[in-house]
């Protein structure tokens, strides 16, 4: 028993100090990626989403070059899946929605 | 070993305002569609069990019925005169 207990902080502590850089990494982007807007920074999102709107009629999205337009697709994508990420969370699951009585996870032979 | 580049300092105010937009519709999206479905839910298991219980009072007689069948041949087989 002394030897489980010895083993599994063993165990955590490892994972602690393997993960403490690693996190601090993520902090490190995610504080200035997922910063909400401030309200003083509201007029600015309105800009942009009328500059892109702006580009869509009078075509200036064709003279993006390649790189900038797979950016922004890359950057569509990113914001598509965060729509994914809260629906999961929403709906209390990741693969789909667990309504009792609905769902059997049993192996059909 | 590649060092990671320095984090962007000016992340422009409408994808950091898309992103958490995203997130809360989804989570609204999410927790709507799954209270939207549960209550269909109940109509569908009512359903169910009707169609369920038919089912098993079917099958109990074809099951009766199966017995007895399987039982007389395995007399007639070992020579057992049936009651």
């Amino acid at each position: 028993m002394a030897k489980v207990v010895a083993f599994f902080t063993r165990v955590g502590t490892n994972v602690v100090t393997s993960t403490r850089p690693k996190l601090a990494t993520a902090w490190k982007y995610s504080k200035v990626e997922l910063r909400p807007p401030s309200f003083s920074e509201i007029p600015e999102v309105q800009h942009g989403f009328q500059k892109l709107i702006a580009s869509y009629r009078t075509g200036a999205y064709k003279q993006l070059t390649v790189r900038e337009a797979w950016l922004n697709t890359l950057i569509g994508a990113e914001i598509f899946f965060w729509f994914v990420a809260g629906e999961c969370i929403g709906k209390g699951g990741v693969i789909g929605y667990n309504i009792p009585g609905a769902v059997n996870w049993d192996m059909h032979f | 070993m590649v060092s990671l580049p320095a984090a962007k300092q000016n992340i422009s105010p409408l994808i950091r305002f898309a992103r958490w937009s995203a997130l809360l519709t989804g989570v609204a999206y999410g927790a709507w569609r799954y209270s939207y479905l549960a209550k269909r839910e109940v109509g569908i298991q009512q359903h169910e069990n009707e169609i369920k219980e038919k089912y098993k009072q079917r099958m109990a007689v074809v099951k009766v019925e199966k017995e007895n069948a399987e039982m007389k041949a395995l007399g007639q087989e070992a020579g057992v005169v049936p009651k």
